[in-house]
């Protein structure tokens, strides 16, 4: 009788320790789980800032209405061609939004597509080791795209430009310029300076900020790709650390106006760590945009 | 800069400075370049993301193979409750009645 009994114990032993040997603990496949989700939301910040300066590019200033009073006083009649076009005006732009909405969630598709991939890794984390090493070469490819993007930005293949600012600010400087008391005209000119020196400092904080919030999904993915590589032989305490390190990007760019020359840097830094790690330094060779 | 920036920066600046000449002009003269504006801004959208997706890696392929592996790792989370269910109705007969 006691034999049998132990056979069974045995038997359930072996049942979870083959499941163990080639999976890992559910602590492990939490930690990556949340890391995942971690380069989910990073990525997806990164995507909607491309989103939104590409956009910018196009917009143009909200027409102001004593402007279209001026139009209608101008015109000899109006016709419903013409009332027409007034009415079309706004939706100038919208249909080349929607093409830049579109081509943004095909791409974060792609980055909710892998994250979707570890939802029930917890549950499964003794049987899905296989399953995990081949999600490495997903992880890899979303990582580098992401180091193209903020190259990409960074060489003005993206175009960081607040249009509609710019357009207005051509208007109020020329409308300055016709003033006729030299006073009162400098005075304006001088506004219009200030304008002038916000609006490049706007710009370069947005071309920045992008840069910045690339990087920062690109580390997050090189952990994610780090510990899915090493998903057997990390330990759960050096998976509990990597996931912590992810998290730990998050909070310190919380006050990001104040900051962001040094952290322009330390992401560029972890760029350049990236890029000359032998391991990366193959991946990126062969697949990092020239 | 490279020829592709050079040339995004050019087609940029011509959008832009059409639509001041846009925003300054009759609604007659309006109604004889909204054409003109629009394919001009089309081309620039389309030539903006043409460049982000030379950055872009990942091929349909690719997320196939990631729908794939997210149904087998779904699919390990069943084997394993099941295995987990079988191991605890061994271990409860064994405790019961062996």
């Amino acid at each position: 009788m006691k034999k049998r009994k132990y056979t069974l114990y045995a038997w359930v032993f072996v049942i979870l320790g083959a499941g163990v040997l080639n999976g890992c603990t559910k602590e492990k496949a939490e930690a990556i789980k949340v890391t995942v989700e971690q380069f989910r939301i990073e990525a997806i910040a990164a995507i909607n800032q491309l989103k939104n300066i590409v956009k910018q590019s196009i917009e143009m200033p909200a027409q102001d209405e004593n402007k279209l009073i001026d139009d209608l006083e101008q015109e000899d009649t109006i016709d419903y061609d013409k009332i027409k076009l007034l009415l079309a005006e706004r939706d100038i732009g919208a249909a080349e939004a929607d093409v830049i909405d579109e081509k943004m969630q095909e791409l974060e598709g792609q980055y909710n597509l892998f994250a979707s991939m570890f939802n029930s890794l917890p549950k499964g984390s003794f049987f899905a080791a296989k399953a995990v090493e081949r999600a490495q070469k997903h992880a890899i490819n979303l990582t580098v795209q992401l180091i193209n993007f903020a190259q990409q930005i960074k060489e003005n293949k993206i175009a960081v430009k607040a249009n509609a600012k710019r357009i207005l600010l051509v208007g109020q400087i020329n409308q300055n310029k016709s003033i006729q008391d030299p006073v009162l005209r400098r005075q304006h000119l001088k506004n219009a300076a200030q304008s002038l020196r916000e609006l490049y400092e706007e710009e370069s904080r947005i071309k920045n900020m992008a840069i910045i919030q690339c990087l920062k999904a690109a580390e997050t993915g090189r952990q994610v790709a780090q510990m899915i590589r090493d998903y057997k032989s990390l330990t759960v305490g050096e998976v509990l650390t990597l996931s912590q390190q992810s998290l730990g990007l998050v909070s310190e760019i919380s006050d990001q106006s104040a900051y962001i020359e040094p952290l322009l840097k330390k992401y560029q830094a972890i760029e350049t760590t990236i890029k000359s790690d032998p391991y990366w330094k193959n991946l990126l060779d062969e697949k990092i945009i020239q | 800069m490279d020829n592709d920036a050079k040339m995004l920066e050019a087609m940029g600046d011509a959008v832009t400075r059409l639509q001041i000449k846009y925003r300054a002009s009759s609604i007659s003269d309006r109604m004889t370049m909204k054409p003109d504006l629009e394919k001009l801004t089309r081309d620039y959208v389309d030539f903006q993301l043409k460049l982000i997706q030379e950055g872009v890696i990942t091929t349909d392929a690719d997320l196939e193979e990631m729908e794939d592996i997210r149904r087998e790792i779904d699919n390990a989370a069943r084997t394993q409750e099941i295995v987990q269910a079988i191991a605890r109705t061994i271990a409860f007969i064994a405790k019961r009645f062996i």
